[in-house]
């Protein structure tokens, strides 16, 4: 393809920047058109990406409170250890990052640049902050002497929430790659695409993360 | 354009209040059932915010809104039930 620009940058006659199935392609060229609805957010790729993985954290959830009937008095004592303001914290970090990165993917659809930099910056810092504020309350309870082999509510602790900050260090990666591409393909018709999806990804953990804070840092109290 | 920012702004701070609201629930000795199906029935319309506000989800396929609210109410039944027995 070199340097030239993709035959898509060219609306084909009859295109209107609409949903073309892979049957309509004529070419290996044409394939970045399919999926390319400017209606639709996100592609039917990352929805059911995002759901398969929801469903595995569902089962995730599923054994936790299975486990936390088989041992009540262990999981109710072991919560008390949790401190709920820092899970607050993190919520809050979690929410207005998803809100700054909604905002931008809005300013990407309307090639508003600035803005839509400046609010991928918001959501970026805000994620990384989130990083840290885990960081900090895992080397909190390791230094405490907790760590994953401590009781069976740890080891589902450590393990939900590590899988979930997996998920914000995966969602922190795309977002920084789409920051870093902005200049360069803001005026391409696969950026707001490519940041809708990554946008849609960031949400679900955010989503996840409403469930995991009341779930394991707000209730079971003594 | 400026009634869909307007209209994540408002979602955001109202997701911020209900967390304040949760949070608040969660503080003091012990958790009725009651208070306990009250914070799983508050993430679960969180969750629906961030649904339909900032996933957009109402302008997508519609089985992915049906599946995806689907998630949402089996999990906050799963863990409201669990939590508050």
């Amino acid at each position: 393809m070199g340097t030239e620009q993709p035959p898509f940058f060219q609306k084909a006659p009859g295109f209107d920047g609409m949903t073309r199935s892979s049957t309509d392609t004529d070419g290996p060229s044409e394939i970045h058109v399919t999926n390319l609805n400017r209606d639709h957010p996100g592609t039917s790729g990352i929805w059911t990406f995002v759901l398969i993985d929801m469903i595995v954290f569902a089962l995730l959830f599923l054994v936790f409170v299975s486990e936390k009937q088989r041992l009540p008095g262990i999981f109710r004592t072991s919560q008390g250890e949790l401190t709920p303001s820092i899970g607050l914290v993190s919520t809050l970090l979690l929410l207005t990052s998803s809100w700054a990165i909604a905002r931008a993917v809005h300013h990407v659809r309307s090639l508003a640049e600035r803005q839509a930099s400046l609010e991928l910056n918001i959501g970026i810092v805000l994620g990384l902050a989130f990083v840290i504020n885990k960081f900090a309350e895992y080397q909190d309870k390791l230094t405490q002497g907790i760590t994953p082999v401590t009781n069976g509510f740890f080891t589902f602790y450590f393990l939900i929430t590590f899988f979930h900050f997996l998920h914000v260090i995966g969602g922190l990666m795309f977002l920084g790659h789409c920051r870093l591409r902005m200049a360069e393909e803001l005026r391409t018709p696969h950026y707001s695409k490519k940041l809708e999806n990554t946008a849609l990804f960031w949400h679900f953990v955010d989503i996840l993360w409403l469930f995991i804070f009341p779930m394991l840092y707000l209730t079971g109290r003594p | 354009m400026m009634d869909t920012v307007r209209g994540l702004d408002v979602a955001w701070i109202t997701l911020v209040v209900l967390t304040l609201g949760s949070w608040g629930l969660s503080q003091g000795t012990g958790l009725s059932s009651i208070s306990t199906v009250a914070m799983f029935a508050i993430s679960a319309f969180k969750c629906e915010l961030v649904l339909t506000q900032f996933m957009e989800a109402r302008r997508a396929e519609r089985r992915w809104l049906r599946l995806y609210r689907a998630w949402i109410v089996v999990v906050a039944i799963i863990l409201g039930a669990a939590f508050a027995t």
